[in-house]
């Protein structure tokens, strides 16, 4: 009981970006691990929302079974059923292409040689690691004055971006382009 | 007696190795441009958590590394359901990454996202080896870039000590708050990857398909027109253009304009496209770390986005400028 609760709170520390990044590494090991943890995180989150007076879009995590017990009860399909591709990517070519296939294709590429660089401004002072350190410098020549902290949270996912942000992620993923795509994918559905 | 053994071979080790191979070697850049290496030398079974504000997702990935470009499938295990099969030639997987010759089919540095070689030419990001740490059972070298101004992100990695392979991927804003993690599980390096891992499970796999059209054409660019008559102006410090490409999406016909830029380390495209009327647009959005700005200039749909901070994007949209149809 005693360590129900405490990963009862545990959680509820990582909801609230309380833990530091040996524990919420922890904790991700763990919800990873367990379904009852996961349950209980996202039931963290959805009382964190609607505290915050708004809920997100997420399903609930018993989402799927409804769906799938709800789609049991219905009639069986009629038709020819649709399966899945065998094997591996077919060139595409005209217009008879499945929907799910997203085509990229470069007709003219080029690396572009070395030129004159821009002055580099470094405005701020080396200090630790990013998680402990203060507010940057913001006295940049280079920076507008905006407040990116501020700017950060302003705004949500614009849909007429949407192609654009999974080309970018597509093809210049940072740290993983394999990753980049994902990144995107799983998270702005 | 044998005391003083292990100094002595330890002694003759270093000396055999030279001070400078070995600091080199080690140093927080040699990392990046190993690791740059690996993303898709490396073939892997793993799965990997991103947590991303309040949000954390769980995905298995299958990547198989195969001639310079590779084959992965990518499928969520928390939330959704999901499940994406890519396919990337090495033309394209090297896009971004600056060749050392004009020709991008013969010179990559790397099949990299970054061209890590553009840090040497600023320093704008403090470049530090944090020591050792453990992911997904797996011993990891913690590399930090820190933005040294507000117009870029920090980036810290634990990046496999064999491989380099990034086990752990952090962005921190200019205020230090964590914006992204993706970090690994549990996670298998092989030589090998069954073919039967690279196919799709469900009916509604999406696939994804990058591939250079064996007949691409070098884009005329050049230091007076840029492509096509679209330049830069003054871009935000340490960026530069690294590619341009000409681009077709989908079963059309349009060709779009692509520019990559990138200081090192962040990367912000560039799309040119002949703006369509009613569909055209302005604005900002974002989606997580991801910023993106979009006008119309010069009949023209132009959008930047970049895993950098609004600031930058914005920056990036207003160096853009049509010098005039010399190449059209």
């Amino acid at each position: 009981m005693k360590e129900q609760v405490t990963k009862s709170e545990r959680l509820s520390a990582l909801v609230d970006g309380e833990t530091d990044d040996f524990e919420t590494r922890r904790l991700i090991d763990e919800l990873v691990k367990s379904e009852q943890d996961r349950i209980q995180w996202e039931r963290y989150h959805l009382i964190g929302d609607s505290l915050r007076g708004g809920l997100r879009h997420t399903a609930p995590a018993h989402f799927r079974d409804d769906i799938r017990a709800a789609l049991a009860a219905e009639p069986a399909l009629q038709g020819e059923p649709r399966r899945a591709s065998p094997r591996w990517l077919k060139p595409v070519a005209g217009t008879g292409v499945a929907a799910a296939v997203a085509m990229v294709t470069l007709v003219g590429m080029q690396m572009l040689g070395d030129r004159p660089g821009h002055e580099a401004t470094p405005v701020a002072v080396e200090s630790g690691t990013p998680a402990a350190e203060g507010d940057v410098q913001t006295a940049s020549s280079g920076a507008s004055g905006d407040d990116p902290a501020q700017v950060e949270g302003a705004e949500s996912l614009d849909p007429r971006f949407a192609r654009y942000l999974e080309n970018h992620a597509e093809l210049t993923g940072p740290g993983s382009s394999a990753l980049g795509r994902v990144r995107y994918s799983v998270s702005e559905e | 007696m044998w005391r003083g053994l292990p100094l002595v071979l330890a002694a003759t080790a270093f000396c055999l190795s030279g001070q400078a191979l070995a600091d080199d070697a080690a140093s927080p850049s040699a990392w990046l441009e190993r690791m740059m290496t690996s993303l898709h030398a490396e073939s892997y079974v793993g799965t990997f958590v991103l947590q991303r504000e309040d949000r954390l997702d769980t995905i298995r990935v299958v990547h198989a590394a195969e001639d310079g470009g590779y084959r992965e499938r990518l499928e969520t295990l928390t939330g959704a359901e999901r499940e994406i099969v890519r396919s990337v030639d090495r033309l394209s997987a090297i896009k971004g990454a600056r060749g050392a010759s004009s020709d991008g089919a013969q010179s990559p540095l790397g099949p990299a996202g970054a061209p890590v070689s553009l840090l040497e030419e600023h320093d704008l990001y403090a470049l530090k080896i944090q020591g050792l740490d453990r992911v997904a059972g797996y011993p990891c070298t913690l590399v930090m870039a820190r933005a040294r101004d507000v117009l870029r992100y920090s980036h810290r990695y634990c990046l496999h000590v064999d491989s380099a392979l990034p086990l752990l991927s952090e962005l921190y804003d200019p205020r230090g708050k964590l914006l992204e993690r993706l970090a690994f599980t549990d996670l298998e390096l092989t030589d090998q990857i069954d073919e039967s891992e690279l196919e799709p499970t469900t009916d509604d796999a999406e696939y994804i398909e990058v591939r250079a059209d064996r007949g691409h054409k070098k884009p005329q660019w050049d230091e007076d027109n840029g492509l096509g008559g679209w330049k830069f102006a003054e871009l935000p410090p340490g960026f530069r253009a690294v590619a341009a490409t000409e681009r077709s999406l989908g079963n059309g016909d349009e060709v779009s304009r692509h520019f990559v830029l990138s200081d090192g380390l962040a990367s912000v495209s560039v799309y040119v496209e002949p703006a369509d009327g009613e569909k055209s647009f302005e604005g900002t959005t974002r989606a997580g770390a991801t910023h993106a700005a979009a006008r119309v200039m010069a009949g023209h749909q132009v959008t930047a986005v970049g895993d950098v901070p609004h600031a930058t994007v914005q920056k990036v949209l207003g160096a853009v400028y049509y010098r005039g149809a010399a190449g059209e």
